[in-house]
C-alpha cells in the first residue's frame, strides 16, 4: 500500500494539474479548457461504464466540470488532481444513478415483461445454454460480453475496477475518490475480479479453464 | 473436522492477495511470501492466470471519445451557469468571486460564440487571459462574425445560390428584396477584424445572445455541413449580384419562416427545380387555413413507424454495422424501438424498402384512416401513395431533427401505456 501522503506543496510540484487548478483558482481560462480537454475523454469514459447510458454521462461529465470550476475557490491541492475530480465524478454518478433508478421505474418493468432482455446475467446465462450459435467469441461478442459483465458488477465494484484498470489509481487513491480505507478497496477488487471470473470465464475460450476455488 | 468459515477467510485473503498482486500493490515481503506459494501451488497459478485474463479482457470495453464540441460546450455550459447561478459559497468567497465568473463567461463566449474579442476580454475581466486557444478562436469569430450572424438564415436556406438567383427571379421576392431586406451581409462581409470588433462592443445583449446561439448551432454541425454553408457564404458575397442575392435569402428565409410547418416539410422534400415551382404555386395561391401537424397526428404516425420498424427489425438491424445491430438489440424495449424507428426513418427518407410491401401498405391504410380529416387530404393531395410515405417519413425524420414533440410524446405515450 501507499505509504504517507506528500504534503500540499509536494502535490503541486509532482502534479501538472494541480498545477493548472491552482492557474484556474487564479482565474485562467485557458487553464480550465485545458482541464476539461485533457480530462474528457478519460472521464467521459469512466462515466458511461457506471451509468450505462452516452448522453446522461456527457450530461455528468459536464457537470463535473461545472462543480470544479465552482469549488476553485475552496480548493486546496491535498490530493492528485485527477483523485479530486474522481471524487467528484463518483458522488455525482452516486446521485444520478438512484435519481435514475426512481425514474426508470417503467423502464425496469418492461426489461422484467421481455424476459432476458435487459438482464447481463440473464443474457449471459443464455450465452451459456449452448443456444447461441458458437462459443468461439469474436471481438464484437466479447465485447458485447465484457460490457455485460461490468454491468453485472455492483456499482462500487464497478467504479473500483474502472479506476483500477483505465486510470491506474493505486488502491490509496481509489480509497480517496470512493471514500473508503485502501484495506476495503483492496476487498472490493478482489470481490470484483471474483465475479468477472464467474461470468466470464465460463463463456470465453481461453484454453485454459481456471478452478473454481484456488 | 473442517473449520469452513476459516477456511472461507482463508480464500478470501488469498485470492485479496492475488488480485493485490496483480496491481502491484503487496509490499516486497507479501510479494515475496505470495511467490514462494505460487512456485509451488500449480492450480493456483492457473488461478492466478485466470483472472490476468479477465482483467485484460476488460481492455476490450469500447471507450468513445468525446464529441469534439464537447470541450467548447463544456466551458460554455460551465460559464452560463455559473453566470447564472452562484452558490452562497460564492457570494461568500469575496468580491474577486463576484467577478470571476466573467472571464468564464468570456471563455464561453469565446468557445462557444466569441461574442467578445481579446481586448474586450482584457477590459471586461481585468485580467489578461493569455490563451492562444482563446485568441485563435476569436480570429475564427472576427473574420467569420457576418457569416455567424446570418447563420440561421443560410442554414434554413439549405439550398446553394443558384437557389437564390432563381428565388430572385420570382415576381413575389423581387418585388419584396427592393424594399424589404438589409443588404448587411455584403456591407459588413468587408469588415476587418477591428471593425468586427467594435460591432461585437456595440450590440446590444440580445443580439449578442443571438449570436452566442448561432455559433452553438454552428459548432453543433457537422463539419462537412459547416464548410458547406461558410462556403455558401463565401460564394454569396463575391457574385457580382451579391446584394441582390443577399436580399433574397433574407427575404426568402423570412417568408420560408412564416410557412406552416407541413408546407415546410414539402418544400424540404423537393428537389432543386421542383421547389422554385411549388413556392411559385405557394404564393401564387391565396392564404389557406394552416396544416399543423397536430400532436395526435404525430402520435398516430410515430405509432405506425414504430410498428412498421418492429416488423421490420431484423432486416434494419442488418443494414447497420455489427457493432451498432448488437447495441441497438441490448436496449430496453423503449429505447430499441427508437433506435428502430430512428433507423426506418433514416433509411426510408428517399427509399421505401420497409414500406412498400402489400401488408405495410394495408397496414398504412388502416393508420390513414385514423388521421385527423384535415390531414388525409394533405396526403391526399400528394401524387401517389409513395408520395404520401416520403411526406409523412420527412416530417417524421425532421422531428428527429428538430428533437421537437419527441420527449413529449415518448412521456405521452409511456403514461398511456
Amino acid at each position: 500500500m501507499s505509504g504517507s501522503k506528500p504534503s500540499p506543496k509536494n502535490y503541486e510540484m509532482e502534479d501538472a494539474d494541480v498545477r493548472l487548478m491552482l492557474l484556474v483558482q487564479k482565474d485562467d481560462a485557458n487553464a480550465f479548457e485545458e482541464l476539461v480537454s485533457r480530462y474528457q475523454n478519460r472521464l467521459l469514459g469512466v462515466l458511461e461504464h457506471l451509468v450505462g447510458r452516452r448522453d446522461l454521462a456527457e450530461d455528468l461529465a459536464q457537470e463535473v466540470f461545472l462543480r470544479v470550476y465552482r469549488a476553485r475557490a475552496r480548493y486546496v491541492p491535498n490530493a492528485k488532481f485527477s483523485t479530486w475530480l474522481f471524487t467528484i465524478a463518483n458522488n455525482l454518478a452516486s446521485n444520478a444513478r438512484r435519481s435514475l433508478a426512481r425514474r426508470r421505474e417503467v423502464h425496469v418493468e418492461q426489461r422484467n415483461t421481455d424476459g432476458l432482455r435487459g438482464d447481463p446475467l440473464a443474457q449471459l446465462a443464455l450465452a451459456a445454454s449452448g443456444q447461441m450459435p458458437s462459443r468461439q467469441l469474436d471481438n464484437v461478442e466479447t465485447c458485447s460480453i465484457v460490457q455485460l459483465a461490468i454491468q453485472g458488477l455492483n456499482d462500487r465494484q464497478r467504479m473500483a475496477v474502472l479506476l483500477a484498470k483505465f486510470e491506474d489509481m493505486s488502491y490509496a487513491d481509489i480509497a480517496e475518490v470512493m471514500q473508503l480505507s485502501p484495506q476495503a478497496v483492496k476487498s472490493l477488487l478482489s470481490r470484483a475480479r471474483g465475479s468477472l471470473r464467474e461470468t466470464l470465464a465460463t463463456y470465453i475460450q481461453t484454453g485454459q479453464r481456471p478452478n473454481t476455488n484456488p | 473436522m473442517t473449520d469452513e468459515p476459516h477456511a472461507f477467510e482463508e480464500i478470501n485473503r488469498l485470492n485479496e492477495q492475488l488480485s493485490a498482486y496483480i496491481d502491484g500493490e503487496l509490499s516486497s515481503d507479501e510479494r515475496e511470501i505470495l511467490e514462494k506459494r505460487l512456485d509451488a501451488d500449480e492450480p493456483l497459478r492457473r488461478h492466478l492466470e485466470g483472472l490476468k485474463n479477465n482483467w485484460s479482457l476488460l481492455e476490450q470495453l469500447p471507450r468513445e471519445n468525446a464529441p469534439s464540441r464537447f470541450t467548447a460546450s463544456t466551458v460554455g455550459m460551465v460559464a452560463i451557469r455559473a453566470e447564472a447561478y452562484q452558490t452562497p459559497d460564492d457570494h461568500a468567497a469575496g468580491w474577486h468571486i463576484r467577478f470571476f465568473p466573467r472571464w468564464l463567461l468570456i471563455l464561453c463566449a469565446a468557445s462557444l460564440a466569441g461574442s467578445f474579442g481579446y481586448n474586450a476580454t482584457k477590459t471586461i475581466t481585468n485580467n489578461v487571459p493569455v490563451n492562444g486557444l482563446l485568441e485563435t478562436r476569436n480570429v475564427f469569430l472576427l473574420q467569420n462574425l457576418n457569416f455567424l450572424e446570418h447563420f440561421p438564415e443560410y442554414y434554413q436556406l439549405g439550398e446553394n445560390i443558384e437557389f437564390l438567383k432563381n428565388i430572385y427571379k420570382l415576381k413575389y421576392f423581387s418585388s419584396r428584396t427592393q424594399v424589404a431586406a438589409d443588404p448587411s451581409i455584403v456591407r459588413q462581409a468587408q469588415n476587418s477584424e477591428e471593425q468586427a470588433r467594435a460591432r461585437i462592443h456595440s450590440m446590444d445583449s440580445g443580439r449578442k445572445k443571438q449570436l452566442l446561439t448561432s455559433y452553438l448551432g454552428f459548432l453543433q454541425l457537422p463539419e462537412k455541413e459547416q464548410g458547406r454553408l461558410l462556403n455558401l457564404h463565401a460564394d454569396l458575397v463575391s457574385a457580382p449580384n451579391a446584394e441582390i442575392l443577399s436580399k433574397a435569402l433574407i427575404t426568402y428565409t423570412r417568408w420560408y419562416q412564416q410557412r406552416d410547418p407541413l408546407e415546410q416539410v414539402e418544400i424540404t422534400l423537393r428537389t432543386q427545380s421542383e421547389k422554385i415551382e411549388y413556392i411559385q404555386h405557394l404564393v401564387a395561391s391565396p392564404p389557406v387555413n394552416a396544416k399543423y401537424f397536430s400532436g395526435n397526428d404525430f402520435s398516430i404516425v410515430t405509432r405506425w413507424l414504430e410498428d412498421v420498424a418492429k416488423r421490420n427489425e431484423k432486416k434494419l438491424l442488418r443494414s447497420v454495422d455489427k457493432n451498432r445491430s448488437v447495441a441497438i438489440s441490448r436496449l430496453t424495449d423503449h429505447e430499441r424501438s427508437r433506435q428502430l424507428v430512428f433507423l426506418l426513418v433514416k433509411k426510408s427518407n428517399r427509399n421505401q424498402i420497409f414500406l412498400s410491401n402489400p401488408v405495410e401498405r394495408k397496414h398504412y391504410g388502416v393508420m390513414k384512416a385514423r388521421l385527423s380529416e384535415s390531414f388525409q387530404k394533405t396526403l391526399v393531395n400528394q401524387p401517389s401513395i409513395n408520395d404520401e410515405i416520403v411526406l409523412l417519413v420527412e416530417m417524421v425524420r425532421r422531428d428527429f431533427r428538430d428533437n421537437r414533440f419527441r420527449t413529449m410524446e415518448r412521456d405521452k405515450r409511456q403514461s398511456n401505456d
